[in-house]
């Protein structure tokens, strides 16, 4: 097991990765003396994965209320939604939840939801 | 902070919809991705008296907010007027899109005397803005003209559309909006839309955006204290799955906020056609012609007659591909315009598109994905 370290904030371990390598296929890499080609293209494929994992985290901590409140309230996320740079200033897409909203003259609220204003 | 500023930044907007409206579509520059085909050579604008009476509507829609955009909204005759209606409405936060180089310290100053904001259009450092903006000293006019808004107290936000060319000068490009004192960096992933077709090779691939996101937010993280904020526009992965209303896809009593029907945004075209929620959607969704009836009377008419046509075709595509999505951030709205120009009997095929999901935005031929010309 790989264990990556990073410090941030006071915390010296913020996760783990893990590689798992089919024995018989590492001693044929040894072998053929390709380790260093195998820890290279390990790599690059790693990079890759580990970004989108962890764009991955950032996009779900951005549609999680608890992710704004608490320790956190000073994050902000990137994820904003709109398009062409027209994002409406609210509802504000990428944080918390509304509960119900009022019914408007763009927006038929089912029939039996309690009308309150967000 | 000065007073012109304070009203800027006090300025909170009441209703929860959001109105663009395409003033024209004449514009001074031919930017290679334009999603509307702006150009000189276009000759649609809307009469005043309309933009006017639409706009003075927005309280009693619920809107809060309106961008007027073209085109180049300052090449609109009537651009004046058409601000000065938008201010006088009672908690309507206004934004102008702008390509900027047409930008006067008079035109700042009325921006800022309306309380309203601007997106000016950047993509980087200065050759790759004349090249992509197709205009020989774009940039340099552009930047004279942020700097005007900002010295003006305009509130300015800087949106750049991000490809294969311009991906490397991202942090120069974060760096010069701050410098400049705008207030927000905004990047758009290039769009397979309009001219953008025309370049769809020049999207990020999934492994590109996922840096650019892992970056930008560490600009963001750097640049906060400076004042500027940096964000993607578009919608991810992960919120589309959790709140598919952001996929225009409403579920009634099923959804969180409870609503049945809903549009989020109303586009005027151009032309005059509205379109709900999404610029680049087929004429057979529209709303109608804004030249024809109020807008609060197409609404009601649409929400009657009209509107499940639309949410059927989102939530066809929302059911048919979410569950293949591997793209973190989905453009959804190129993906509803796509499909929403397929012939309805079009059967499902393709492999890789966008969003990284089959049978998506790339099934559609290319000239399929270009919406017709106006003209």
């Amino acid at each position: 097991m790989a264990t990556e370290k990073f410090e941030s904030a006071g915390q010296s371990e913020i996760g783990n990765l893990t590689l798992t390598i089919k024995p018989e296929a590492l001693q044929k890499i040894i072998a053929e003396g390709r380790l260093l080609e195998l820890v290279n293209k390990l790599a690059t494929e790693a990079s890759a994965q580990i970004s989108a994992q962890v764009v991955d985290h950032v996009a779900k901590a951005a549609t999680q209320k608890q992710g704004l409140e608490g320790a956190s309230a000073s994050v902000s996320y990137i994820f904003d939604g709109g398009d062409f740079g027209t994002v409406p200033h609210r509802p504000h897409f990428g944080v918390g939840t509304i509960e119900v909203i009022a019914e408007t003259a763009l927006t038929r609220v089912a029939a039996g939801a309690v009308k309150a204003r967000s | 902070m000065d007073e012109i500023s304070e009203r800027s930044e006090s300025k909170s907007c009441i209703g929860s919809g959001t109105l663009m409206v395409h003033l024209l579509g004449r514009c001074n520059l031919t930017c290679l991705h334009c999603y509307m085909d702006g150009s000189p050579s276009r000759r649609e604008q809307l009469a005043i008296a309309t933009v006017q009476q639409t706009i003075a509507e927005c309280d009693r829609l619920g809107i809060g907010t309106v961008f007027l955009t073209g085109g180049e909204p300052l090449l609109y005759p009537w651009f004046d007027e058409a601000l000065q209606t938008a201010a006088r409405v009672p908690g309507l936060c206004v934004t102008v899109c702008t390509n900027a180089t047409l930008m006067t310290s008079r035109r700042a100053a009325a921006l800022a005397e309306a309380g309203a904001e601007a997106n000016v259009s950047i993509d980087g450092e200065p050759g790759f803005h004349d090249y992509f903006r197709n205009v020989p000293g774009a940039f340099r006019r552009a930047e004279k003209g942020v700097s005007t808004l900002v010295d003006a107290g305009v509130r300015v936000t800087i949106v750049t559309t991000i490809s294969q060319g311009n991906l490397e000068s991202l942090p120069e490009t974060a760096r010069w909006a701050a410098d400049i004192g705008a207030r927000t960096l905004r990047v758009q992933p290039l769009l397979s839309l309009g001219r953008g077709v025309e370049i769809a090779d020049q999207r990020l691939t999934d492994d590109q955006l996922n840096s650019m996101l892992l970056e930008l937010s560490d600009l963001d993280s750097q640049y906060h204290r400076r004042g500027l904020t940096c964000k993607v526009v578009g919608v991810s992965r992960r919120f589309l799955l959790a709140h598919p209303c952001g996929a225009y896809v409403c579920n009634g009593t099923g959804c969180h906020r409870r609503v049945a029907k809903e549009i989020k945004k109303v586009v005027i075209r151009e032309d005059g056609t509205v379109l709900p929620e999404v610029t680049n959607l087929s004429r057979e969704y529209a709303l109608g012609n804004i030249a024809d009836d109020q807008l609060s009377s197409l609404v009601n008419r649409y929400f009657e007659h009209g509107y499940e046509r639309f949410d059927k075709l989102c939530r066809t595509a929302y059911d048919e591909l979410s569950p293949t999505w591997t793209s973190a951030l989905i453009p959804w709205d190129q993906i509803i315009a796509a499909r929403s120009h397929r012939p309805v009997s079009d059967t499902r095929t393709a492999p890789a598109s966008a969003c990284g999901s089959p049978n998506c935005c790339a099934s559609v031929p290319a000239k399929e994905q270009r919406v017709p010309s106006l003209h």
